[in-house]
């Protein structure tokens, strides 16, 4: 028998290794077990009583080279001195969001255990890359709808990274020699309860323009990699395929990187692993304190009302470029979507084909205007303008797929593959997002430096599961719902918008909230009953924009072909000239002045002012906020059912009065649309808004430029004036191209905006970026 | 015009409509819309459109439309449409309507028993032979209410808070009224400000006859 010692050094250094399993084997002889656990750079010697003979040394551990030494002659005691190679694997993404590589995590660990933001935050943000780069993908794809990297700008704008590392120590560092053995196991781990991780993520070979999806949809959620491939170190493109929203509520994923020592844990199972959570980019929706730096406009024969549109636009501070959509020329284009591990043409739920070519003008309800920010790849913070499409059907679309998804302008489409229906409510007009506001409840204060999404959605006017779990699942801007059951239409950009106040004293109050007021508008009319009780409204005045006759030209309105009337037409108790259709007979009904002012100003108001209560329990807003917009609704068409006492506008009059004494929205009342120009309906430029002309009650005055001025509109304009550098008012005739079809300018509309400059509005560096002003 | 007729002139009317309404900023009716337009014709037309969505016609309508046409055989519908409306629950791709579809159904099939169990009561046989809306419209509900342990229940709950609602306001009433009305009068009152709709004419007190 012999002593026989072995005597280990392990490399000095910084490892995550410590033990190794020294095995001496022998023809005949028990094979003879021990495991070393060591320090670096320091002797550890294991002595083994063995029969002299010929044995077979292996020393193995997870991270250490092994060692195999056969045919070892033992005759005595002796000593076998090892020093040891140490070479693992480790996994490196963008943890901290400075734009570079980070440190290795903890071995066999998740790392971060939880993503975390704030000043600290930890956890690699991924882009989700809807943008479409190279051009190199089939019609209405993005980027990250197919497997490759789209161009070399696409690494830049559209892609982060993900780096494998070869660590070495030890005497051969300098020139490690991997065992064949050896092998990566590269893998995506989604979270419980949600789809399959490799949906959400695509993980290149590479950053090179064209490199090849390894992990994602269309491939693996798993691959081996060889230690060849990697070499001393390999960077990875990665991005993300989707938002978080449904089926990916977390917006995590883990990355895995198993290493595989054959000799340790044997073939093909892990020997130990480094893992990283990350998680994809947010979408923001941009609100009216953002500068626009782009306006779309579909061209749909209105080239009145463009030329009249160009010409603030052209005079805006700071300037921006109107873009023409053409989706009458647009072809039919494809809405690809994620079918499993597949991309295939999605036909939206409950319709039958795609939308055909026509010249769909409403640009506000096809896209809602937003953008996503991530951290870059040391170039830079990077931010793209994206849209998200809402869950509407039609041709505008085809544009919106053709062509304005471009290497400027992303898409991203919550709903695509849903089960969701198509209604009204799920249009771009219908969500919108306040200005930064903030709430205060017992001293607290919740700060929203992103605003708040708000939309309608009710019993009638609804916002898809999709969307409205995108929304959610972004975690920035908590929605506020509103009721819009009352308007035909439905969307809350027929009640109210917000524009901007430079409010020197808060940040949270550079804004003022426009509401439509009925009340207010017949109490213009009221006021000027005795001065003016002939003004008509309704009407293109003489020698205006529009109407080249001297005499005023009536405007048709609810199935009325001349809906002229004057103020004290509008305070009697006549025969209004309007009318809507009763679905039930097919029958046009009348009804009177009277009724359409009660109706307006005890019902219609009333459920404005509701909202107005939503609102002030969602943030701080006083009455002091408020502007009131006169506008005069009218009934479109009547709701079927039953009404109880609680949906009657007024107590004391007799059952539904033909639908005029039960509030809108509900069972045997109305929905509505605006009768006079829904001047809330505007768009808010970056110093002027564009508002729709509303043909309220015209004064004629011959020493003014127009020969006269609108009631309604100088009311606005001198509460806008009251503004402390408020913007400009434009009044621009959209009646015939929008408003009778119960759209104006704002749903006629869409635009960019840069992203709002947290840090100097708020005051704090910290606030430059979502990912450390947001706390979760 | 034949049930057939009718039928097919509803589809045309909302087939126009949703014409009418192309360049709108809703370009689709409302499923409430098209379900008022299916209703001008009462029940009448129930049968072709249950036949025809046996056909399969569902297939080819979009969403809003058939929301409609299931809003109207929520009122007309008979235990004929439970099939089809199995069939929509199961394979029509809107979340929505397989909801409401498979709502109706469930309904729907347990009209059979409960319509022949109630046409054997003597008294709605006499009703339906009548003819008299009146009489039929109150033989049958009393007939259900024999048939369904339920609807008596939710009778007498209404008729419980109605009767608490008049109880409540009389000691007010009585006082102004300086003892010129009984509670019988502010229930009666009450029955016909709460049901106005569906009395004779605004402001009378006639009942109904």
């Amino acid at each position: 028998m012999a002593n026989y010692t072995v005597q280990l050094t392990a490399p000095a250094g910084v490892y995550p290794f410590n033990t190794v399993r020294v095995s001496l084997t022998c023809v005949g002889q028990p094979q003879q077990i021990q495991n070393v656990v060591l320090t670096p750079n320091v002797a550890v010697s294991r002595v083994f009583n063995i029969a002299n003979g010929t044995w077979d040394l292996e020393i193995s551990g997870a991270g250490f080279v092994p060692v195999n030494e056969q045919n070892i002659v033992v005759n005595g005691d002796a000593i076998n001195a090892k020093n040891l190679d140490v070479v693992w694997y480790t996994l490196h993404t963008d943890r901290n969001r400075d734009g570079n590589l980070d440190d290795a995590g903890l071995l066999n660990q998740v790392t971060p255990g939880t993503i975390t933001y704030g000043t600290a935050g930890v956890g690699a943000i991924i882009p989700v890359n809807c943008n479409r780069d190279g051009n190199n993908t089939a019609a209405g794809y993005t980027d990250n709808q197919d497997q490759r990297v789209n161009g070399n700008n696409d690494l830049v704008t559209g892609t982060s990274r993900l780096e494998i590392r070869r660590n070495a120590l030890g005497p051969n560092a300098g020139a490690p020699a991997i065992p064949v053995g050896w092998s990566l196991l590269l893998s995506v781990i989604g979270t419980l309860g949600e789809n399959p991780a490799q949906q959400h993520l695509r993980i290149f070979d590479g950053i090179l323009n064209n490199s090849a999806e390894i992990i994602g949809p269309e491939t693996t959620h798993s691959v081996p990699i060889t230690t060849v491939t990697v070499g001393a170190s390999k960077l990875y493109a990665v991005e993300a395929v989707r938002f978080a929203g449904t089926g990916f509520t977390s917006g995590q994923i883990r990355i895995a990187l198993n290493v595989i020592q054959q000799e340790v844990t044997g073939n093909g199972n892990p020997t130990y692993l480094f893992a990283d959570r990350v998680v994809v980019a947010r979408w923001i929706g941009n609100h009216h304190r953002q500068t626009v730096s782009q306006i779309y406009v579909v061209d749909a024969n209105n080239a009145n009302f463009q030329a009249a549109l160009g010409v603030p636009v052209a005079n805006e501070n700071p300037p921006y470029a109107l873009t023409l959509a053409t989706p009458g020329t647009s072809a039919l284009t494809h809405v690809p979507y994620l079918n499993g591990n597949a991309w295939q043409n999605f036909i939206a739920a409950g319709r039958i084909a795609r939308p055909g070519i026509s010249r769909d003008r409403w640009m506000r309800d096809t896209i809602v205007s937003g953008h996503s920010v991530w951290p870059g790849n040391g170039a830079g913070v990077q931010s793209k303008d994206t849209f998200m499409k809402a869950h509407r059907w039609r041709s505008l679309q085809n544009w919106i797929y053709q062509t304005l998804i471009s290497q400027n302008v992303g898409l991203y489409y919550p709903a695509a593959g849903s089960a969701d229906g198509i209604n009204d409510g799920n249009s771009g007009g219908n969500i919108a997002v306040t200005p930064p506001v903030q709430k205060t409840v017992n001293g607290a204060t919740t700060y929203y430096r992103y605003g708040r999404i708000y939309f309608g959605n009710n019993v009638q006017s609804t916002v898809d599961q999709s969307s409205r779990d995108f929304f959610d699942a972004q975690n920035m801007q908590p929605p506020v719902t509103l009721n819009t059951d009352w308007l035909a239409v439905g969307h809350v950009d027929e009640m109210m918008t917000f524009v901007p106040d430079d409010n020197p004293a808060n940040a949270f109050k550079k804004w003022k909230l426009l509401i439509a007021s009925p009340a207010t508008a017949y109490g213009i009319l009221r006021n000027n009953r005795n001065a003016h009780g002939n003004a008509p409204l309704l009407a293109r005045p003489p020698h205006s924009p529009g109407n080249a006759t001297p005499n005023f030209a009536g405007l048709s309105i609810g199935n009325a072909i001349d809906a002229t009337g004057t103020i004290t037409d509008f305070l009697g108790n006549g025969q209004a000239p309007t009318s809507w259709q009763d679905i039930n007979t097919g029958n046009l009904q009348n009804y009177t002045y009277k009724q359409l002012r009660d109706w307006n100003i005890y019902g219609i108001e009333n459920l404005i002012n509701q909202n107005i209560r939503r609102l002030k329990a969602a943030f701080d807003l006083t009455d002091n906020d408020i502007i009131k917009v006169p506008v005069i609704f009218i009934p479109v068409h009547q709701i079927n059912g039953n009404f109880t006492i609680s949906d009657k506008i007024s107590f004391w009059t007799i059952g539904a009065d033909n639908g005029f004494n039960i509030y809108p929205g509900r069972e045997c009342g109305f929905r509505s649309g605006a009768m006079t120009g829904d001047m809330v309906n505007m768009f808010v430029g970056n110093d002027k808004l564009m508002i729709p002309k509303p043909f309220g009650p015209w004064i004629v005055d011959n020493t003014m430029p127009n020969n006269g001025h609108d009631l309604f509109e100088d009311d606005i304009r001198q509460k806008i004036a009251a503004i402390q550098n408020g913007p400009e008012c434009v009044f621009i005739d959209d009646w015939d191209d929008y408003h009778v079809a119960h759209g104006e300018i704002h749903c006629g509309t869409n635009e960019l905006r840069a992203p709002y400059d947290g840090q100097t509005a708020f005051g704090n560096a910290r606030y430059a970026n979502w990912w450390t002003a947001v706390d979760a | 015009m034949s049930a057939q007729s009718d039928y097919q002139q509803a589809l045309k009317d909302i087939s126009s409509l949703a014409s009418s309404m192309e360049d709108r900023i809703s370009n689709r009716p409302a499923p409430y819309t098209v379900d008022q337009i299916f209703r001008r014709y009462s029940g009448t037309i129930a049968t072709p459109m249950i036949d025809d969505l046996k056909a399969g016609v569902w297939k080819k309508w979009e969403n809003w439309q058939l929301g409609g046409a299931i809003s109207y055989l929520g009122s007309y519908g008979t235990s004929a449409a439970v099939a089809p409306l199995r069939e929509i629950e199961q394979n029509y791709p809107v979340t929505d309507i397989q909801k409401q579809a498979k709502e109706l159904a469930d309904l729907l099939a347990t009209l059979d028993v409960a319509v022949s169990e109630a046409k054997q009561i003597p008294q709605v046989q006499d009703a339906i032979k009548s003819g008299d809306a009146d009489q039929m419209a109150r033989s049958m509900l009393l007939g259900l209410a024999q048939i369904d342990p339920d609807w008596p229940v939710r009778a007498s709950e209404i008729q419980s808070k109605l009767f608490d609602l008049a109880s409540d306001s009389f000691p007010a009433i009585n006082e102004m009224a300086a003892g010129k009305l009984t509670e019988q009068d502010v229930t009666k009152a009450l029955v016909e400000i709460l049901f106005a709709e569906f009395l004779p004419g605004p402001g009378t007190t006639q009942p109904k006859p």
